[in-house]
């Protein structure tokens, strides 16, 4: 119950002083509504038949633009110096500021993506997800995923610097591979294969409904991520 | 009085480099124990070391009887800790930072601390909009808001202005008062002497000297330089002051008691018919210990 207390008043803290950041609001709000705005016009614009993939590529890129860019540098400053060594000296679990960014972040991605799932239609005309139900599971499962990649990426940088640099790789990389620029039977062959390593491709086609392989791909990299973070976690917390 | 921090045989090294060596240090309970040294003496690795935030290769700390590595959650409630180099993320409110710690301890701040540390004001700032001494005694506010037993400050009054150190001062005379155990850093001399019970002096990893609470309390001792114009001083078989140098006709004693040391020179001074050319009155200091330390002049 005091742990729970704790966690609220972390998590609380956490998402206030999101808002309070210029390069976080810009990143989890400003630039991924722009782009999705941006964007939209020129796909739609390009091939009628992008409105049925609209709202899935936006939010996928969405989901990409808030946890690849935005969480990383707020996660690092946590993981190492001095920020880290005030709270484990005030006896702050830092455990607790890492599940607050993840919530936090989850926060961020959810309402990203219903602005891009109410105003796409509206907009753009942009068809609707056939199962809404599915279109939420997958949705939940995607956040969970990308949130999971910005915390790994924060937690493994020595550096905010470091940080940054690792989140562009991830991020550009991840937009061209996974369909939602590009579409995957454009790439050479090569690509293709490689592009199963990138977990946003299979959000995105989570996204575009129930696809068995890229569920179990999903669910996979979360797995992996989550015991990648134990490790670190572990790490981190040890005296230096 | 009872040790609560005992340091034994400490080695800690960066890499290949060493910088405590097979250190012992006792803290008893209740006492304001100041550790001074130079730059890179090792001050800051040490209290790290028994705030469980650095780990060390050989030797045991053990603190009110508790290791680090098996209870650092009971010793994180009894800890108060202000590290020299710290931070809180830049966005964070004062009172959120508060809050924060608060509930991480599990305990209601206790509002007179606001006042007490002339923190008030400034709880709706955010903590990147604050000058250093505003930033020092939140830290200081966090680090006693659980009213720990023992309190570790690394150089808490490091560039801070005379109101800021005054305020420090008495929260710490205060939690003093109080039968806290409150070790501490510092490079200003003048705190140590006034703060401390007891001086602890650091040189290249190890304890070179310490300075009791005795003869902290004997530091009505004095130096007082003096040359006449005949001399006369040199032969004096005084009761009050000792000779401890002579350089150039000028002699340096060493007296503990001031009045009684110059009513005897006077009285000399006059039966030889003697005058004062020149006289220099200076208290001993821990910073002139210090100094003497790290020129080797102990040795």
């Amino acid at each position: 119950m005091k742990s729970l207390k704790a966690l609220l008043v972390n998590l609380k803290t956490y998402y206030l002083m999101t808002f309070r950041n210029t390069f976080l609001v810009i990143a989890h709000y400003l630039l991924p509504v722009l782009f999705y705005l941006m964007f939209s016009v020129v796909f739609v614009g390009i091939n009628e038949e992008n409105k049925k993939t609209i709202i899935m590529s936006m939010t996928a890129f969405g989901l990409a633009m808030n946890s690849y860019i935005g969480l990383p540098g707020s996660v690092v400053r946590y993981a190492i110096g001095d920020i880290k060594r005030a709270y484990i000296a005030g006896g702050i679990k830092l455990w607790h500021v890492f599940v607050c960014a993840a919530i936090s972040n989850m926060v961020h991605c959810f309402v990203t993506s219903m602005v891009i799932l109410f105003t796409a239609k509206p907009l753009f005309g942009a068809v609707m997800p056939e199962s809404m139900g599915w279109y939420f599971l997958a949705l939940f499962i995607s956040i969970v995923l990308s949130t999971l990649m910005g915390v790994v990426i924060g937690m493994f940088s020595k550096t905010e610097g470091v940080a940054t640099i690792i989140s562009q790789a991830t991020f550009l990389p991840s937009l061209f591979l996974s369909g939602t620029m590009v579409p995957i039977e454009f790439l050479p062959k090569i690509l293709q294969t490689i592009s199963d390593l990138i977990p946003l491709k299979h959000t995105y086609i989570l996204l575009q409904g129930y696809d068995q392989r890229s569920l179990i791909f999903s669910l996979g990299f979360i797995v992996g991520l989550l015991v990648l973070l134990v490790i670190r976690y572990r790490f981190i917390i040890r005296r230096e | 009085m009872e040790s609560i921090i005992e340091v034994r045989n400490l080695d800690k090294s960066y890499g290949k480099t060493q910088v405590l060596f097979d250190l012992n240090l006792d803290v008893k309970n209740g006492e304001c124990l100041g550790v001074v040294g130079g730059n890179g003496a090792g001050k800051t690795t040490l209290l790290e070391c028994i705030e469980g935030i650095r780990a060390w290769q050989k030797g045991d700390i053990l603190i009110d009887g508790l290791t680090i590595e098996n209870d650092s959650k009971h010793l994180r409630k009894i800890l108060g800790v202000q590290l020299q180099s710290s931070s809180l993320p830049a966005e964070i409110k004062v009172k959120e930072a508060v809050e924060l710690f608060a509930v991480e301890h599990n305990v209601r701040v206790d509002e007179r601390l606001y006042d007490e540390l002339d923190v008030r004001l400034l709880l709706d700032k955010q903590y990147g909009k604050l000058s250093t001494g505003q930033k020092r005694r939140l830290h200081l506010l966090l680090a006693v808001l659980h009213d720990p037993k023992i309190l570790i400050l690394d150089e808490p009054t490091a560039g801070l202005d005379v109101n800021s150190k005054h305020l420090l001062y008495t929260k710490i005379n205060e939690l003093k008062e109080k039968g806290k155990t409150i070790l501490l850093t510092s490079h200003d001399m003048y705190e140590v002497e006034n703060l401390c019970d007891r001086v602890v002096f650091i040189d290249k990893g190890r304890i070179s000297k310490e300075l009791s609470e005795e003869s902290l309390q004997d530091r009505d001792r004095h130096v007082i330089a003096i040359s006449s114009q005949k001399n006369s001083l040199s032969k004096v078989d005084t009761m009050y002051a000792r000779l401890i140098e002579e350089k150039d006709g000028v002699l340096f004693f060493e007296c503990s008691n001031i009045s009684a040391c110059l009513k005897e020179f006077l009285e000399h001074l006059a039966a030889q018919d003697d005058e004062i050319t020149d006289v220099y009155l200076k208290k001993k200091t821990v910073e002139e210990e210090l100094t003497k330390m790290m020129r080797g002049e102990e040795q």
